[in-house]
């Protein structure tokens, strides 16, 4: 692991950003949330959020679900097909929780139904916010991960798959047709150049890698 | 004189010794003087005798050829009568000396002429002749004459003989004709003759049997049975009926057969039998007559095909189909779904399907005759006043295959088709009332939303302002903008419901100036099935010239509708034609009130009570709305709804509408 690598958000960075059609809603909202020690952007309607979007957003998405022109459900697929991790928290009106279930099992993080209690809205955006963090960890050990692996030869990369894929030593020297002596030599390079100790670690560190690696 | 003669003779024959004496000289003399005498005397007397004798020939032959029948002529060889006898008279009716020295072609036929000619010439050559000529008479018409002639060339003459042959002639044209005629007959006729013996042996065939069998004439008399044009397969068939032709046991109506043709075709034929019998009244044989009734069969078993055809469509149809006579009504043809209909709707004094009253039809069909028809005569749909099935009824006048003028019907139960309509128009009613409900329901979703936005912000300013407050860090201005936004949105708030009053407003009922009679017939148009089904008439008693009433006549239709199913549903433990509901409308003070009376079971004490409550029902489907509504509508419209017994049993109800003046009008439309 190597921390200074990679680049961790901390709570003061990240941002609230609330989509909705209402301005006065999108106001109070604002200075609601200031009111609490949050920051937050405001967005008229999603296509506006869209066009601002950046994978390198920290924070969370307040949405709300019923708007004129692409409703939040659809910014929410959008954002889900850009491969975005920012946690999303619909705002529903009366009747609308059938699609705020299905926006749950497309991943939304929570919904919250107006009128709504300002604690309960504050608190949700919170654990969006940490959520947001946990991701961001994730992804830079992927990343981490995804980079050690870049850095073995062709050969170890192979002498890797067939440690992961549970191989012995002695297998690993018959499927490559090269000495033990061979493959102990580059299983230890292996183990150094992607920084772990055990085949734990290794299997681990791959594993995580392993949507990109696919 | 003989004697004389003889005496001489003896005298002169005397032996000379006689006269011996001396005068033999003179007496031999004197003797042959005698005996010239007598030889002369004699000589004249025969020749007198022989003149005597040959003008009696003459005069018997003059007689004979005067008074004969037949003609005599006597002719010159080139043919010119020279004598004619008077029977010429007779027969041709002509003069002897007008004919003499005529020809005999001057007074021959035209036509007979070369034959006259031809004749002649064989007589002048010498050969008798005999001939037929017709022989022109006095009056110009002409007769047959036979002519016998013979030629006497040394007296260069001929002697001819005629005598009339015209009878017998025509006697032989006659014959001719009626045999030619005879012949032309059996062989034109179409049917096959042929005559058998008593041993069944064939006498005789005319040309239609031998055209019927295939097989010639020569080549079929003489046969015996089995007959050539018998199929192998029905030999023993057709001996058995050989023995009872034979037999004299053949059926009047005649034999069916088969025949085989030489070709190897098989014909159906009829054979009638009859005894041959000949001129002496003795039976010689038997005669049978044949005709080929392979295309009668064809055309009859089509004809068969084609009434079965027709019979299989109406006996197939589920309409009714009847035939009758249009002056009395008797019924000439049903099928058989008619049949059945009448089965089911049993009641004797009903037909099967409703008749049309005679008032229904354009014209009185007991009076038409067939020079009105083709034509129709109903159209319509009727009720059957037993069974309450509704049928599509079509009648035609037409002229029925005897001549007499009648009435066609086609009727069709269209019961189902009707509780269809009904079942139909229920659920439109149904569906009004859902999508109505759905509106409101949208409306009610909207406003919720609509009212959620300005909620929500006033929420978020207020507790952001409480934070604020709470934590000490703000500034004032920020706090006081926030507040006017909150209030801002507490403004929009207020406008969202005022706007969704104005909504439920505009769906409030429409009162208009309706009259209460035209709202009844309405209702009565929807209600009258419904009745009908339930077997209830309803009857009205509404005056002309009731005052208009303010109101919506849509609501006011659903009361009415609602009070008379009410009213023919109370009344089903009555008999059909016990229930009745009677509606009636009158002019009170200040109102008009309309009543639904039925005759049904009431109502009892402790229904009366809850009657009008909610949820309410007596009904195993009801819902119990039904007249909580009416008196809402009712009271909407600031009339009253209640309900008395009938004094004649069962219930009614009663209503009021204010009347037009008494009303201020809620809200300006």
């Amino acid at each position: 692991m190597n921390p200074n690598m990679t680049h961790n958000p901390s709570q003061s960075e990240q941002l609230v950003y609330i989509v909705d059609d209402d301005e006065a809603l999108r106001d109070s909202l604002i200075w609601l949330l200031e009111s609490t020690g949050l920051k937050s952007q405001a967005f008229e309607s999603a296509e506006a959020f869209l066009t601002a979007y950046s994978p390198k957003m920290n924070g969370c998405l307040v949405l709300d679900i019923r708007m004129p022109g692409m409703s939040g459900l659809e910014l929410h697929e959008k954002l889900n097909a850009m491969h975005s991790t920012l946690p999303v928290i619909f705002i529903t009106g009366h009747g609308d929780v059938p699609m705020a279930v299905s926006a749950l099992k497309k991943g939304a993080v929570d919904f919250i139904e107006k009128p709504f209690n300002d604690q309960e809205m504050v608190s949700l955006i919170r654990g969006a916010l940490l959520e947001d963090l946990k991701n961001h960890e994730a992804r830079q050990q992927e990343a981490d991960a995804q980079r050690r692996i870049e850095g073995l030869t062709p050969r170890e990369r192979e002498v890797l798959e067939l440690i992961v894929a549970g191989r012995l030593n002695k297998q690993i020297a018959d499927d490559l047709g090269i000495s033990i002596k061979t493959v102990e030599v580059h299983r230890a390079r292996v183990m150094e150049k992607m920084g772990v100790n055990s085949l734990a670690e290794l299997v681990q560190h791959v594993m995580i890698s392993a949507p990109k690696h696919e | 004189m003989l004697a004389a003669v003889l005496g001489l003779v003896w005298f002169a024959a005397l032996p000379p010794e006689v006269f011996k004496d001396g005068t033999d000289p003179q007496r031999f003399t004197l003797i042959i003087i005698i005996a010239l005498v007598a030889v002369a005397a004699w000589g004249v007397l025969l020749a007198k005798e022989q003149n005597l004798r040959v003008g009696q020939v003459e005069e018997e032959r003059d007689l004979f050829f005067r008074l004969s029948l037949n003609i005599f002529g006597v002719l010159s060889l080139d043919g010119h009568f020279q004598r004619l006898n008077p029977a010429l008279i007779n027969i041709l009716g002509l003069k002897p000396e007008n004919v003499e020295g005529m020809s005999l072609t001057d007074i021959v036929h035209a036509d007979d002429v070369a034959i006259a000619r031809e004749g002649l010439t064989a007589l002048a050559g010498g050969r008798p002749i005999q001939i037929e000529l017709r022989c022109r008479c006095g009056d110009g018409s002409y007769r047959w004459l036979n002519w016998s002639a013979n030629p006497l060339l040394e007296e260069s003459r001929i002697y001819a003989v005629a005598h009339d042959v015209t009878d017998r002639k025509a006697g032989e044209d006659a014959l001719r004709a009626e045999f030619a005629f005879r012949k032309a007959m059996e062989d034109s006729v179409l049917t096959g003759l042929r005559a058998i013996d008593l041993k069944g042996r064939i006498i005789y065939v005319n040309h239609a049997f031998c055209e019927l069998v295939g097989w010639g004439a020569e080549e079929l008399i003489g046969q015996n049975p089995p007959f050539p044009y018998w199929p192998d397969k029905d030999h023993d068939q057709n001996w058995r009926k050989l023995q009872t032709c034979l037999a004299g046991d053949a059926p009047a109506e005649g034999m069916e057969l088969r025949v085989r043709r030489r070709n190897g075709k098989l014909r159906d034929v009829r054979l009638h039998v009859s005894p041959l019998v000949d001129a002496h009244g003795i039976q010689t044989g038997w005669m049978t007559a044949m005709t080929d009734i392979t295309e009668q069969r064809r055309a009859r078993a089509e004809l068969q095909a084609a009434n079965d055809r027709i019979t299989t469509v109406l006996e197939g149809l589920d309409a009714a189909v009847y035939v009758a006579e249009a002056a009395s009504g008797a019924l000439l043809y049903s099928n058989r779904a008619y049949e059945a209909q009448t089965r089911f709707a049993g009641d004797a004094s009903h037909m099967g399907v409703p008749q049309p009253e005679l008032g229904d039809y354009p014209v009185d069909p007991r009076k038409l005759n067939t020079r009105d028809v083709p034509r129709e005569l109903f159209d319509g749909e009727l009720q059957h006043p037993a069974t309450g099935q509704w049928f599509h009824l079509r009648e035609r006048a037409l002229r029925w295959v005897d001549g007499r003028v009648v009435r066609l019907a086609v009727a069709t139960d269209v019961s189902a088709l009707k509780r269809a309509e009904e079942l139909n128009r229920e659920q439109e009613a149904r569906l009004a009332k859902t999508s109505r409900l759905i509106a409101m329901g949208e409306m009610a979703s909207t406003l919720a939303h609509e009212l959620n936005q300005p909620l929500s912000a006033i929420s978020n300013y207020s507790m952001g302002c409480v934070n604020r407050l709470k934590s000490g860090n703000y500034k004032h201005e920020d706090i006081l903008a926030a507040m006017e936004k909150a209030s801002a949105q507490a403004a929009r708030a207020g406008n969202i419901v005022r706007r969704v009053r104005d909504f439920v407003r505009k769906s409030e009922p429409r009162r208009t100036l309706v009259n209460i009679g035209q709202i009844t017939e309405d209702a009565l148009g929807i209600a009258d099935i419904e009745a009908r089904r339930l077997g209830a008439r309803i009857l009205t008693t509404i005056p002309e010239g009731l005052p208009m009433v303010l109101a919506d006549r849509i609501m006011i239709e659903q009361v009415l509708l609602n009070l008379i199913k009410n009213a023919a549903e109370s009344m089903q433990d009555l008999p059909i034609e016990q229930r009745q509901v009677h509606i009636t409308a009158s002019l009170t003070e200040d109102a008009i009130e309309v009543s639904v009376a039925d005759n049904g079971s009431g109502i009892s004490d402790e229904h009366l009570e809850n009657l009008f409550s909610p949820f309410f029902t007596t009904k195993q489907d009801g819902m119990g709305m039904g007249l909580n509504i009416c008196r809402s509508i009712i009271e909407f419209h600031k009339g009253r709804l209640w309900v008395d017994a009938n004094p004649a049993g069962g219930s009614i109800f009663s209503f009021t509408l204010p009347q037009e003046k008494s009303l201020e009008p809620e809200y300006d439309a």
